[in-house]
């Protein structure tokens, strides 16, 4: 399962999209360009995979005392 | 604070350096443009006039920011980590103690160090903890000096046959803790408890050694296997104090198993079979000594109804003579009416009970206790006839029933313990009965084991010994040393000795088949995750690293920029 340590950085998208818009000669949509700044902005956001382990011991210990 | 990285391999990133150098060296392939006039080209210098071909390199600044990106690039992916200064671990590793282990030590000195060192760089402290699957065995060592520890594990012997690793693999998973690191130091594969780390270091081996030996008088029996998954060749020959047979070859196909045999040397009561060498040594030899066992001296009392029932039972027990007097017996065998002679006997004794013929069956069926001398055997079809018994008295531990009647049962302290058979034998079917039959062997052979002599004999290395002494004597000595509870734990010949006398001259040989198989023996590591996943315990990210991501989007936007200015192909470069 997929989750983001930092999702702020999500904003960053919008940012580059006015900065596409702003300077286009920069032609941030070439589909490189795009790519590139894409995955730095997943980069920034801090993607996680949730991997199960083999597996652990589980050891219960019942105290003898009669009181317990 | 150290700095760190995460992962060292994003430095391979570092290729792109040369590849983009190469790039640029290229000159870039010449586009036509349609143009209605061509006054302005006089100012203009062609950039590439030839298409791609190599070329010097211009100094542009396109180039100096894709280097400068290559290079964030590179430190990002390594991911820079510092470790805290106060940051501390432990590390308990496990060296499985089974003898196959010995066939690895050179790969053991190699792997441990490079594998431990590792885990040295993932916490400012460590603190180290060298156990072995013995768990009769101390700590080998217990401290912060990695370098102590990999000497401990230098001279280190494995000494056990297969056993179970698990006791000693949960006292360390205890003393690691949930912060700390276990590893289990093996050569093959095997399941091991969550949380513990595997090191492996063994690799298949084409090994042929001894498995197994008999000697019958002068005659003795090997048996020798191949453990290998391919057909092999060895030699093999007899070695005795005053040299050796010729050398015999013997072609095995794989896993197969060949008896040889043979008589022992004359006139020499040790020597040794010699298999030609593998990479398993201890299976190579197999000592040999000629068997001498202790003898029972039997003496024995009873009226001539019972000489052929005495005859059989003597005739039927290995390695005893009959005395002619009672005072140098170990042991008498005695036919008795039930009353009055019911008193302890003088010394040990088997007493039969000798009755009046019987025409009614004793009621009921036999059941036997708990007891060693009866574990195992069956007594149903006994069949018995209903006489007066002997008197019980207190003391007595009974080893068969019959309905509330004590069929079998044990009288006296430990130095006159007798055995009491309280049924008459003639008038039953007991003499057919194996249970009984061996019941009785069982008793002698207790009394043999008592009888402080001297004996010779053959044993399985690290096997108990079980050696009687005598109980005012100096305590029992093991020839080199050793502990004379237990057989030595190398191939070879040994003496257990009581002050000067000599109580039993032994071989030991290796006789552990599962050991000598190395076909499941392998070389892998669980440790490279669990290395990434302690140094991000112990260490923080760098908090500079989402500033070097930014750059490197900086640098990307700048390249961009720079390539695409001017007449689209004029500036040249690698515009991304």
């Amino acid at each position: 399962m997929i989750r983001f340590a930092a999702p702020e950085w999500a904003l960053l998208a919008l940012l580059l999209v006015v900065v596409a818009v702003a300077w286009r000669r920069l032609q941030l949509w070439l589909p490189l360009r795009a790519t590139c700044l894409g995955l730095l902005v997943l980069a920034l956001m801090q993607p996680e995979i949730r991997r199960l382990g083999k597996g652990l011991d589980l050891w219960t210990a019942r105290p003898r005392r009669r009181t317990a | 604070m150290s700095l760190s990285f995460a992962n060292p391999a994003g430095f391979w990133a570092l290729l792109a350096l040369p590849i983009l150098l190469g790039i640029h060296l290229l000159q870039r392939q010449s586009r036509r443009v349609v143009t209605s006039t061509m006054f302005l080209f006089d100012t203009l210098t062609p950039v590439s006039v030839e298409g791609r071909r190599i070329e010097r390199l211009r100094n542009s600044l396109p180039l100096w920011l894709q280097l400068a990106a290559v290079v964030l690039l590179a430190c990002i992916l390594a991911g820079p980590r510092w470790l805290r200064r106060d940051s501390s671990q432990r590390v308990v590793v496990v060296l499985d103690s089974s003898v196959s282990m010995g066939a690895f030590r050179d790969e053991l000195a190699r792997a441990l160090p490079a594998h431990l060192q590792t885990l040295t760089r993932v916490a400012a402290r460590t603190e180290w903890h060298l156990l072995e699957t013995d768990p009769a065995r101390p700590t080998l060592y217990a401290g912060t000096e990695l370098d102590a520890l990999l000497a401990a594990a230098k001279a280190w012997v494995p000494h056990l046959g297969k056993h179970d690793f698990a006791p000693t693999l949960n006292v360390a998973r205890g003393l690691a803790r949930e912060a700390g690191v276990t590893v289990f130091v093996t050569d093959r594969r095997t399941d091991v408890p969550a949380g513990v780390e595997i090191l492996a270091v063994g690799h298949p081996l084409d090994n042929c050694g001894w498995v197994g030996v008999s000697v019958n008088g002068d005659r003795w029996r090997a048996l020798v296997q191949n453990h290998s998954a391919t057909s092999q060749t060895r030699s093999w020959h007899i070695e005795t104090e005053s040299g050796a047979s010729a050398e015999t070859s013997l072609t095995l196909a794989p896993g197969q198993i060949r008896t040889l045999g043979g008589t022992l040397p004359a006139g020499k009561n040790r020597c040794e079979l010699v298999l030609s060498k593998d990479g398993f040594a201890l299976d190579d030899r197999l000592p040999l000594v000629r068997p001498e066992p202790k003898r029972v001296a039997l003496a024995v009392n009873g009226d001539k109804s019972w000489d052929a029932f005495f005859n059989h039972l003597t005739g039927s027990l290995p390695d005893v003579d009959v005395a002619s007097g009672t005072a140098r017996a170990d042991i008498r065998l005695e036919a008795r009416a039930p009353a009055p002679a019911a008193n302890p006997a003088e010394g040990r004794a088997i007493i039969f009970l000798s009755a009046p013929n019987s025409t009614t069956n004793l009621a009921g069926e036999p059941l036997a206790e708990n007891n060693p001398l009866t574990a195992g055997l069956v007594w149903n079809g006994l069949l018995c006839k209903q006489t007066d018994p002997f008197m019980h008295q207190d003391g007595d531990e009974t080893l068969v029933w019959q309905g509330d009647r004590p069929l079998i049962f044990l009288r006296g302290g430990r130095a006159e313990r007798s055995l009491y058979v309280n049924f008459d034998v003639r008038q039953s079917n007991a003499d057919r009965l194996p249970a009984f039959v061996v019941l009785l062997n069982r008793f002698v052979e207790s009394i043999r084991a008592e009888k402080v002599s001297f004996e010779r004999r053959n044993v399985e290395t690290n096997q108990a010994l079980e050696v009687a002494g005598d109980q005012a004597g100096p305590p029992l000595g093991m020839s080199g040393g050793g502990d004379a509870s237990r057989a030595p734990f190398s191939p070879g010949f040994f003496e257990v000795r009581q002050g000067d006398r000599p109580l039993l001259e032994g071989a030991a040989h290796f006789a552990d088949a599962r050991e000598s198989d190395f076909k499941a023996a392998e070389t892998f590591d669980t440790l490279e995750g669990k290395s990434s996943q302690m140094a991000a315990r112990n260490s923080r990210d760098d908090f500079l690293w989402p500033v070097l991501a930014l750059a490197l989007g900086a640098l990307f936007l700048a390249n961009w920029a720079a390539t695409g200015r001017g007449p689209r192909g004029v500036r040249g470069g690698v515009a991304g």
